[in-house]
């Protein structure tokens, strides 16, 4: 015999239907909707969010401009943002490293030209989102694997130590501020 | 058309995800960072969020004198970073997953070969002392890896190419050891002498060896104040050697040490300030039951206290031990099974689970 529970059971996708949304301006003016969920990854923007008091009622009246972050770039954050809002939130200080495996669903986001991601990680540091710099780093270090030191040369553009000494023979020869 | 671009401007990265990024680095990525350029190596100098910072540099001498190895520090978060082993230069063909790369390291030429398949790496150095110790310097001073353990097999007879090597490093433990087929030369007393005279061990000796000739001779390297000491005794250290040592922590198996040396030592200790020793492991046919009324001992079962986190302190597998308290405080337990004793001092709180048990109920 099977017993009715007293408390109905709420589905949690139902819960998660009807999210608060805020409105962010991008520097380019791109307009991005974002749910509280999603939002809340980065450290920025939510304490941006918490600062300027916005509400369920006012959020979409009220957009937040970033002007630090392009169209692009932000439309990439918010695409990451809302995928991993309901992650479970990490631990800050994880025993083992390479225990994390980046999805493959994440490294296809992030299978982007060097200099886009170069800008996505300059976004994310300024937008504090952990792991989406998580994320970002395994992908840069990732192209280190299986590489000789003349192939780390040529893929991260580091300069020999000729180049270095020359560039910075040629700092100190230019003239300063005052001369 | 925008071409892509083929360069990712790692140096301009913010610092925080600099450092995430040398993060996942492993060893053999590590190594060849330091040898794009020296802002490179400066720069893995200064940072030491990486799996090689502290990394343990450990020599296994059975036979080679090449033979050894560097990896992440156990039970921390890069322990599962894979390794790097050295080996004497050998001329091998590759495998189809394998990857060979050449350079010159503290003035010594080498070669990595590493795989796609692990994190691991193996580095051919030369085999001549002089170039070892070159290139485990290039690991100190670059990554910030500490010497940490030799094992020397004293059954093979070209210890003595190694010697040098030994004598230049001060490693954090040094085992020696005798595993190898009887027919091998073992050292001679003298031999022995000569290489044990020289010695700098930081923290944990092992001597696990039984010497081949009688009369072999306590040496000061025994008597030394270091964290812990295992002697294999075979029926040459006495109690009077074991009274002269200063360990914090002394392992004796098979000794000459009586029931009155034992005695002597934990009267030594009760009436002391000694603030260091931490535990007395002994096995020998000359200890018999200990008399402990003279210090107001009080019995109590090992199996109901929780033990404390050391390591070594886990395994207690006695079902009676006795407590001595000092008078400043300090607690040393005595335990006692026919020939074995061992006496060890509370320097971290414990807790009696009958005591836990009663409160609960």
């Amino acid at each position: 015999m099977s017993v009715e529970p007293e408390v109905p059971i709420v589905q949690v996708e139902e819960v998660r239907e009807n999210p608060v949304l805020y409105k962010i301006i991008s520097s380019d003016n791109h307009v991005f909707t974002i749910s509280e969920h999603a939002v809340k990854l980065s450290k920025t923007l939510w304490d941006l969010i918490t600062n300027l008091g916005l509400t369920a009622e006012n959020a979409l009246d009220n957009p937040i401009p970033v002007e630090n972050v392009n169209g692009k770039n932000m439309e990439t954050i918010v695409q990451f943002c809302e995928r991993h809002k309901y992650d479970e939130e990490e631990p800050e200080y994880t025993n083992y490293i390479r225990e994390f495996v980046l999805p493959e669903w994440d490294r296809q986001l992030l299978s982007i030209d060097n200099e886009e991601l170069f800008q996505l990680i300059l976004a994310t540091n300024y937008l504090d989102i952990q792991k989406l710099m998580d994320y970002c780093c395994r992908v840069i270090g990732d192209m280190a694997k299986d590489k000789t030191p003349e192939e780390l040369r040529i893929i991260y553009g580091i300069p020999t130590d000729a180049e270095d000494d020359a560039l910075e023979r040629s700092a100190s020869d230019s003239p300063g501020p005052s001369g | 058309m925008i071409e892509s671009n083929p360069v990712f401007k790692l140096r301009n990265l913010p610092f925080l995800a600099l450092r995430k990024v040398f993060e996942n680095l492993g060893p053999v990525e590590l190594l060849q960072f330091s040898m794009v350029s020296a802002a490179y190596r400066r720069m893995i100098i200064s940072l030491r969020c990486h799996c090689l910072n502290n990394g343990y540099i450990g020599i296994n001498h059975s036979s080679r004198m090449c033979h050894f190895e560097i990896w992440p520090t156990r039970g921390g978060p890069f322990c599962d970073f894979g390794h790097l082993k050295f080996r004497e230069f050998e001329d091998r063909k590759l495998k189809k997953y394998e990857t060979r790369s050449s350079f010159t390291l503290n003035g010594v030429k080498v070669i990595l070969i590493f795989s796609s398949k692990n994190t691991d790496g193996t580095l051919y150095i030369p085999n001549k002392t002089d170039q070892v110790l070159s290139v485990m310097e290039y690991f100190v001073e670059t990554f910030g890896c500490v010497y940490y353990k030799i094992d020397v097999n004293l059954a093979y007879g070209n210890y003595w190419e190694c010697g040098p090597l030994v004598e230049a490093v001060e490693f954090k433990t040094m085992s020696f050891h005798d595993c190898g087929p009887v027919s091998l030369r073992r050292p001679s007393n003298e031999e022995l002498y000569k290489v044990l005279k020289n010695l700098k061990v930081s923290k944990k000796l092992e001597f696990e060896y039984i010497p081949k000739e009688s009369g072999f001779k306590f040496l000061p390297l025994f008597q030394s104040e270091i964290e812990k000491i295992v002697l294999y005794g075979d029926g040459f250290v006495t109690g009077e050697m074991m009274l002269s040592m200063k360990a914090h922590e002394i392992d004796i198996c098979e000794c000459l040490v009586t029931t009155e040396d034992i005695m002597v030592f934990i009267t030594r200790w009760f009436n002391s300030k000694d603030r260091k020793f931490k535990k007395l492991e002994l096995s020998g046919k000359a200890i018999g039951p200990l008399d402990l009324t003279a210090f107001n001992a009080t019995k109590f079962e090992p199996k109901k206290r929780e033990m404390v986190e050391e390591e070594d302190w886990n395994t207690m597998e006695w079902e009676v031990g006795y407590d001595i308290k000092r008078a400043d405080g300090l607690v040393g337990s005595v335990f006692q099974e026919e020939t074995r004793f061992e006496f060890l001092v509370w320097h971290k709180k414990f807790i009696d689970k009958k005591f836990t048990d009663r409160k609960r109920f």
